[in-house]
């Protein structure tokens, strides 16, 4: 690992976050950079910390730790800690990295922080060594049963469906390819392509219009796309700055 | 479902991993922090172990008796949580001898302390109230400062553990007394409160 990994608690119970906190001190790879006792305090956290990694307590006051997964609009990795075992098939089905029964046995923690350090770095390493791709590289694509080439420039736009992600071209033909947001955000050329949420990439040379929706959240029109787009509020700040005349 | 399972059921709900392992978490987190308090849990979890295996063998006990359990079960919370709960019992003399189903009350008292907001000076309140009315037991615990409830008034649908815990109390009720036991969820404004109805015995 070169870099750390960034890592918050959210847990209800104070001492429980300090427990964690203390078990996961000896780990230098792991940077504990903030705790949150509500749901509500952690979508908080996530957005101004960007972490690699939650450690995630399920049942909260009232409050389910997997709210917090649809909340957020911000990638990261789970590991779920809790005293219940019941919610272990659930887990693997949104993709924990692991499920921690408490009280956490340290040597167990450990693996959890191998496994978390090797698929961190193993993704970084991936999407690097992904080549760039420009406006007029073509990619071949399966749309409706028939492949064809696609030209970089006549994505119109992304949307996340797991670990795959689904293409809308420009004659809103649709194709599910294997490759996440991620890769995609790495590949395509940064000067047309934007992130505008979590599930979202767009084509700048497809936009309509965007309407402010509220305070702080934005939609947008995709010419052609009856459906609009939400842009969440982290990369709506990212946009004006970007594009801020 | 017969008698005696929903009694095990009962006792398994009071020991399970929402409570037991919870404590345990606490308590390991306390021998670094705070041994005196860690001392204290040990003490007050051993107590409180004692008092709910011991209605193992008892399908009955009296209100008496619930009270101390559901005393050293908020005092338990009251660490885990840091928090101050102010529980206020208003059980009349005469009724205190009042015969119960084990592993009645504490469901709804769990119920009642996760839904309290805090007051002003950070206590959470709660009362359990208990009333005699046509040969029925009334028995009520409420906040007067709830958090805004998910539930509706009237039936009750289970949704978490602590819900399924007060879902298997309604169960018990049916089981036990037929159309003779009621638990019923009542709001009034802010405050939450929930009741049940049984057959006085002594």
């Amino acid at each position: 690992m070169k870099s750390k990994l960034k890592a918050i608690i959210v847990d209800d119970e104070p001492y429980a976050r300090a427990e964690l906190a203390e078990l996961l001190a000896p780990h230098s790879q792991v940077e504990l950079t903030g705790e949150a006792g509500s749901l509500t305090e952690a979508v908080e956290l996530i957005e101004t910390n960007k972490p690699d990694v939650v450690f995630l307590d399920i049942e909260m006051n009232g409050e389910n730790g997997f709210e917090l997964l649809n909340l957020c609009d911000i990638e990261f990795k789970t590991v779920f800690v809790t005293a219940y075992n019941q919610y272990a098939i659930r887990a693997f089905e949104v993709n924990a990295i692991d499920y921690l029964l408490k009280p956490v046995n340290a040597q167990r923690l450990a693996q959890t922080i191998k496994k978390l350090g090797e698929q961190v770095s193993a993704e970084h390493e991936a999407a690097n060594e992904l080549p760039k791709l420009t406006s007029d590289d073509r990619l071949l694509i399966t749309l409706s049963r028939k492949m064809n080439f696609i030209k970089i420039s006549d994505i119109k736009y992304i949307l996340a469906a797991g670990d795959y992600s689904e293409l809308v071209t420009v004659n809103n033909d649709h194709a599910l390819v294997q490759r996440k947001m991620r890769e995609w955000e790495v590949q395509l050329p940064e000067k047309n392509f934007q992130r505008i949420h979590r599930t979202t990439i767009i084509n700048l040379d497809f936009v309509d219009k965007i309407e402010r929706y509220g305070k702080e959240n934005a939609i947008v029109f995709m010419k052609g796309v009856e459906k609009h787009l939400d842009i969440s509020k982290n990369y709506l700040s990212e946009l004006k700055s970007r594009f801020k005349v | 479902m017969d008698k005696s399972k929903l009694h095990l059921q009962g006792l398994k709900y009071q020991l399970s991993s929402h409570f037991l392992f919870n404590v345990l978490n606490t308590v390991r987190a306390l021998t670094r922090k705070d041994t005196e308090k860690a001392t204290n849990m040990v003490t007050l979890a051993s107590e409180y172990l004692r008092y709910a295996l011991h209605k193992l063998d008892h399908f009955e006990t009296t209100l008496s008796e619930e009270k101390t359990g559901i005393n050293l079960f908020l005092q338990l919370q009251a660490y885990r949580f840091n928090d101050t709960i102010l529980m206020t019992w208003n059980i009349p003399e005469n009724l205190l001898q009042a015969k119960i189903p084990s592993f009645l009350l504490q469901p709804l008292v769990e119920l009642v302390y996760k839904r309290a907001d805090k007051d002003e000076n950070g206590g959470q309140q709660i009362a359990l109230e208990a009333r005699l009315k046509n040969e029925n037991l009334f028995l009520s615990v409420s906040c007067p400062k709830c958090l805004p409830g998910k539930e509706a008034s009237g039936a009750f649908v289970p949704k978490s553990d602590v819900e399924e815990g007060v879902e298997r109390v309604h169960i018990l009720l049916q089981e036990l007394y037929g159309n003779k036991g009621i638990l019923e969820i009542i709001k009034t404004g802010n405050a939450k409160k929930i009741q049940l109805q049984i057959p006085y015995e002594t």
